[in-house]
């Protein structure tokens, strides 16, 4: 038949009843138990979210009903319940957890058959946006645990909803000395153990030696950790998971009336102390799905998103291996669907898919979209879902009429390395921004920012050593970046001011003026080896007035200035002016190491004149460095 | 010259021994750390990589270790390389992982992706020996549920 079926099992006694069909076939339901002690009476509640239609449930109550309830209140609240996270009963009330139409807890209490809702504060529904969250009991009040955080190193989080509807939270420390890649940790791994224990599984990975399994276990009342190891551990492993268990009723779903091994229990024997009856099994594998997880993201990771997802359907192994992907990259163009409107449809579609399904970090987003200005709350749920997840490597693109204006919780992506924009508008830097401390890459083009966004954000990334700007409308900004060692501008019109940069090895400017501080400005510039201008002409700036050009660049002034390590110098677009000419003979007196300059003379008419004069100006200059090679290109 | 040059002996799982010049074994992460952390004796034992498989990296290793190779001579023998059943893109994949190449390794994932990219589930599970263990049921209710990929 194949049709799906409830079983309820109780692994003390190993007795397993089924339950009436499932009421209303074809869709996807969810199903908790729960126990009233005042009437003895254990309850199942199941309930459907169908398409666009109210939510329906119906209630089962063991020993008494022949068949199942329905509950007509049920469908007035529409709720979305997520399918991953067990729900649990806590003194007669089962608590699930809603994802729709807003984040909170659904309540049922057994005995009334009643269902309420627990809203939780804004602050609380953010920090457990991204599922990775589970509902548990601790000390007989309800607790929800977030985990997701302990993938990059962080603590787990335990809220507990206290008296007065208040929710308190304390920080569980695994105490794991490991790497981040030295360890697997998975949510079908947490279980709570009798009254007071936590029990973390951990699967450490090794490459010297075999793979161990790790039992954590946290005592709630207090507050202690114990530990043991299995060892021995077969080669290619394969924890049974259940997806729901409770105790001391242990309360799954089966796909046919058989027990398949597959989705068998993780029972109490997962505490067996010699570890022998360890709920696992040794599975013969394809050669492919056998691979260690890190290569399938490895090979995941050069495919689009849509093959990433459809592997799916392979086999039960890979149903949700793609949930786990860190690795993500997706690109809605308006070629790949009719128009912009299903544009945006389409993207409203995959991007619900990827927040409801995808779990774990995710480093790397590249994503580019052809937008017409619709989508916006959405694009701004995608922001808030990257920097919850640790995003390392963020590549945003967005084309088309109307550029997008970045979320604020953009900020909060503490975990960035590197960074490219493009089409998008930052508009202002929220008081609370921490800085992006590990920023090492950033790129803008075609990114309105203002020159005091700017200025706020570039000192807040201390490590950073690359930056673009291409396209980037900004007005005399000040740029102080210690570490910068490549810079590159590419704009039209527009003023920027380096005032410090001391090891920048590599300066690009195309198409600018620039405004130099005067004094420090070319000692700032001591680790320089590669230099690229273009049509440029130099003002440097006093404090309070401009110096006339032609004075500004006298060698005297710049005396105790030498680029010693600079090697090779661009110059395009020359157009023989006062102080190009000045500039080029004082990087040829002051360059001792430089190896090549090369000249390209403007071919615009108008400047023929002067250009033509370059190459006999330049013999007359002096050389600091005898083997340099001036290349003047016509 | 020669003379500074130092080999050293990698042992495979089914006990065969190569001898390799360090400069080269070092293209392994992996070997790398042994021969840095100062803790490589005679033997390297490779309790993970037999020696078939071993074969073909070392062959991997020499050729993109020669001077004056064009990158076109390069990128042809990479093409050859990758071109092989898939059970021995498996063995190579396991041993580029554990040797920590990320140079093969990736090389591979790739060809691995570009054999799954634009086929039909089918047609993937054909390729790689794949059992489909979902019932007809539960194939349905991942297309539905996943359905703009399947679009």
């Amino acid at each position: 038949m194949g049709s799906e079926v409830i079983a309820i099992c109780n692994p003390a006694t190993r007795e397993v009843r089924f339950l009436p069909d499932v009421p209303h076939e074809g869709e996807d339901f969810i199903c908790s138990i729960g126990f009233e002690r005042e009437e003895n009476k254990y309850k199942v509640v199941l309930t459907i979210e169908t398409n666009g239609k109210l939510s329906r449930a119906w209630v089962f109550t063991l020993g008494i009903d022949k068949s199942w309830r329905e509950m007509i209140k049920y469908g007035e609240h529409d709720y979305y319940i997520a399918g991953h996270i067990s729900g649990i009963c806590i003194s007669g009330i089962i608590y699930r957890i809603s994802l729709a139409p807003d984040y909170c807890i659904v309540a049922f209490d057994v005995k009334s058959e009643i269902f309420t809702s627990i809203t939780m504060s804004i602050e609380l529904c953010r920090s457990f946006i991204d599922c990775d969250n589970m509902l548990i009991e601790v000390n007989g009040k309800l607790g929800m645990m977030k985990y997701s955080d302990y993938l990059f190193g962080n603590d787990i989080y335990l809220w507990v909803f206290e008296e007065h509807e208040e929710w308190k939270h304390e920080i569980l420390h695994i105490p794991l000395e490991r790497e981040p890649n030295e360890f697997y940790f998975d949510p079908f791994m947490i279980r709570k153990y009798g009254a007071e224990e936590i029990v973390f599984a951990i699967h450490i990975t090794s490459r010297s030696h075999d793979d161990v399994l790790v039992f954590y276990i946290y005592d709630m009342k207090n507050k202690s950790w114990r530990h043991f190891e299995v060892q021995e551990f077969p080669g290619q492993i394969e924890m049974n998971r259940s997806r729901l268990v409770q105790w001391p009723l242990l309360y799954h779903l089966y796909h046919h009336k058989q027990l398949r091994s597959r989705r068998g229990f993780l029972t109490e024997s997962l505490m067996s102390p010699n570890g022998k009856e360890i709920a696992c099994q040794s599975v013969a594998l394809d050669v492919l799905s056998s691979l260690p997880e890190n290569v399938i993201h490895d090979i995941l990771k050069f495919l689009p998103l849509r093959d990433v997802v459809r592997t799916n359907i392979l086999s039960t192994k890979w149903r949700y291996k793609w949930c786990r992907i860190p690795q993500l990259e997706l690109h809605i163009a308006p070629w790949l669907v009719e128009d912009l409107r299903s544009s945006s449809i389409q993207f409203n579609k995959i991007l619900y898919h990827l927040l409801t399904f995808h779990a774990g970090p995710i480093s790397k987003f590249i994503f580019s979209l052809y937008t017409n200005g619709r989508g916006r709350p959405e694009l701004d749920k995608l922001v808030y879902f990257l920097s919850r997840n640790g995003v390392q490597h963020l590549d945003f693109t967005f084309c088309g009429c109307s550029q997008y204006k970045m979320h604020s919780s953009f900020f909060t992506c503490s975990q960035l390395r590197y960074l490219s924009l493009s089409g998008c508008e930052i508009q202002i830097v929220p008081p609370a921004f921490k800085g992006f401390h590990k920023l090492i890459s950033l790129k803008l083009s075609e990114v309105t920012i203002s020159s005091i966004v700017l200025e706020s954000l570039i000192p807040n990334c201390p490590l950073l050593e690359q930056l673009v700007c291409d396209g980037v409308a900004i007005d005399d900004p000040e740029i102080s970046a210690p570490m910068l060692r490549s810079f590159e501008y590419i704009e039209d019109e527009g003023f920027i001011c380096l005032k410090s940069a001391p090891y920048l090895a590599k300066l690009s400017l195309t198409h600018m003026k620039y405004h130099v501080g005067t004094g420090s400005f070319l000692e700032s510039f001591s680790a320089l080896e590669h230099l690229k201008l273009n049509r440029f002409s130099l003002k440097v700036i006093d404090e309070d007035d401009e110096i006339p050009e032609l004075e500004c660049l006298n060698l005297e002034a710049f005396s105790d200035v030498t680029f010693i390590h600079l090697r090779e110098v661009k110059l395009i677009q020359t157009i023989g002016s006062e102080p190009e000419l000045q500039l080029i003979k004082l990087l040829l007196a002051k360059s001792p190491m430089l190896e090549r300059m090369l000249i390209q003379p403007s071919k615009t008419g108008g400047h023929a004149s002067r250009t033509i004069t370059i190459p006999i100006v330049l013999n007359s200059f002096r050389r600091a460095s005898p083997e340099v090679q001036v290349v003047y290109n016509l | 010259m020669s003379s500074s040059t130092k080999f050293l002996t990698l042992k495979t799982c089914d006990d065969k021994k190569f001898v390799l010049d360090e400069a080269i074994a070092v293209r392994s992460q992996t070997i790398k750390n042994m021969v840095e952390d100062d803790c490589v004796s005679n033997v390297i034992p490779l309790p993970n990589v037999n020696s078939k498989t071993m074969t073909k990296v070392i062959e991997y290793w020499k050729k993109h270790s020669e001077e004056g190779v064009s990158k076109d001579v390069l990128m042809d023998f990479d093409k050859a390389f990758v071109k092989v059943h898939h059970s021995i893109l498996h063995a190579l994949i396991l041993a580029a992982n554990f040797l920590n190449d990320k140079e093969i390794l990736d090389m591979m994932c790739q060809e691995v992706a570009d054999r799954i990219k634009g086929k039909t589930p089918e047609e993937i599970r054909k390729e790689f020996d794949i059992k489909n263990d979902f019932t007809p049921e539960e194939e349905e209710e991942i297309r539905k549920e996943n359905a703009w990929a399947f679009e």
